[in-house]
């Protein structure tokens, strides 16, 4: 390796990534006319523009969308010439130094074997020579590369000023999704700004949790992802109670007596995680090294009540009865008391009951809430 | 007076192409791959940007076209029944269903 090589990079690809921006940007914009044209034309009627105006947004957007791959495909269409051209370049001074370098390795071997003085001294010219034709290729290689990094930064300009448009998404998401989606981990993340920081504190002796709490935080604010996929996570099952955890983040910040506080989602899972981990403490083993392992503990089961179908009789119905009451009192006071703590709350209890999917108490929760909710509308 | 001119079939149509239209928003790529030719610089970066930073209006105007991609074919299936239903009521003279 010399440094000195032909620069990397393939502008037919990059040719071709163009090729399908621009046809993507075409259809979409395709798209667009369809829409204002189609929805008006076999719908004349209030219903019919009703639903135009429903589709009113989706013209924009695709509007912008089209606009701003079109015009990256002719950014990438001028880097694919730059690239092409700097290529050629920089080959070509690459093959003319290997050959100088040659050159002037053969004169300097021919010279050491050499006691002719005059024949020596033109041996030294000689080599001056391809000394000189090297340097010459050395700045033709500059050259190249300079000239490739200028359409590279000019390029990127144009593809980041057209990414910064009415569509771009919010910082909070952008980061949060690639925090969940390709990231993921404390080292890089410390360094990107993170909404869901608070999350991490308490729970960042667990594997896995940074990633949880994005998760979550993205679920409750995007309503993106899924319970049972965040439940079965590292940082959840870790404390061998995720669902536990939602639901004693859902009732925290609601005293007994006097306002709510309020919590950011993150400081919502702080304190459930806190809460279980103060309960259910031995998630933690020490190894025979003596350092600490994360363990990552099974989900335990659903907690069903003790099915009295054992009992026969009144004794039975009684026991049922007793056993119905008291789980509908717990998941009537788990309701209430996120119901006080907001729509944040409510998406943490509606995550315990997704995770605890399947058992009697979850059914009868929402039958509950079905109930509270029919009396609010009425 | 109500003015109601409509092509049902047209209309179930209409639904069936925004729903294919949802699902092509929705497998666009977000971001470039890593074998797009480029040579290490800043453009990968740039392009990332330009394909992924509005993963979350296109996921909404996805969802937005999927529900009115099924309310257009329900709609549209709606007025070929009404349509049915009324012209069967008149030839059966007047009877309704």
């Amino acid at each position: 390796m010399t440094g000195f090589e032909t620069l990397p990079g393939d502008p037919e690809l990059v040719l071709e990534t163009a090729g399908q921006l621009a046809a993507t940007g075409e259809q979409l914009g395709g798209v667009r006319d369809l829409l204002l044209r189609l929805s008006t034309a076999e719908w004349d009627s209030s219903a019919g523009r009703a639903f135009g105006r429903r589709l009113d947004a989706a013209p924009l957007v695709l509007a912008a969308v089209s606009r701003r791959y079109g015009e990256a495909a002719l950014a990438l269409r001028a880097y694919a010439v730059e690239l092409d051209a700097a290529q050629r370049l920089s080959r070509d001074a690459a093959w003319r130094r290997a050959s100088a370098l040659d050159a002037i390795v053969a004169v300097e071997r021919q010279r050491a074997s050499t006691p002719d003085e005059v024949q020596r001294r033109h041996l030294d010219a000689l080599r001056d020579e391809h000394r000189a034709s090297m340097v010459r290729a050395e700045q033709s290689w500059g050259t190249a590369t300079t000239r490739f990094m200028v359409a590279d930064a000019r390029c990127a300009a144009t593809l980041a000023a057209l990414a910064d448009d009415e569509i771009e998404d919010s910082w909070q998401y952008h980061w949060s999704h690639i925090a969940s989606t390709s990231l993921g981990t404390a080292s890089v993340l410390g360094g990107v700004p993170n909404p869901w920081y608070g999350i991490t504190a308490p729970l960042s002796v667990v594997a896995g949790a940074l990633q949880t709490g994005v998760d979550i935080g993205i679920k409750i604010v995007y309503d993106e992802g899924s319970w049972k996929e965040i439940g079965v996570g590292l940082a959840l099952s870790a404390t061998a109670a995720g669902a536990g955890v939602l639901k004693a983040g859902a009732r925290a910040g609601a005293p007994f007596i006097g306002p709510v506080r309020g919590l950011t989602a993150g400081e919502r899972l702080s304190i459930g995680a806190r809460e279980r981990l103060w309960t259910n403490p031995p998630w933690r083993i020490r190894s025979a090294s003596g350092q600490d392992v994360v363990r990552r503990l099974p989900l335990p089961g659903p907690r069903h009540a003790a099915e009295p179908t054992s009992l026969g009789g009144r004794a039975a119905q009684r026991a049922r009865a007793g056993l119905d009451a008291a789980v509908e009192r717990r998941i009537l006071d788990d309701l209430r008391v996120a119901t006080r703590n907001g729509p944040q709350a409510l998406a943490f209890l509606g995550g315990s009951w997704t995770l605890e999917g399947g058992t009697k108490a979850v059914a009868r929760a929402r039958q509950v809430q079905a109930m509270q909710q029919d009396r609010t509308d009425h | 007076m109500t003015r109601i001119a409509v092509d049902p079939a047209g209309v179930v149509l209409l639904g069936k192409q925004l729903t294919a239209i949802a699902g092509d928003l929705a497998a666009l790529p977000g971001q470039a791959s890593a074998d797009e030719g480029f040579a290490p610089g800043q453009t990968p970066g740039a392009l990332d940007a330009v394909l992924g930073n509005w993963l979350y209006r296109r996921g909404q105007l996805a969802k937005q076209l999927a529900a009115l991609g099924d309310l257009a074919r329900v709609a549209g299936q709606a007025y070929v029944v009404v349509e049915q239903d009324t012209t069967e009521a008149f030839t059966r003279g007047g009877r309704g269903r």
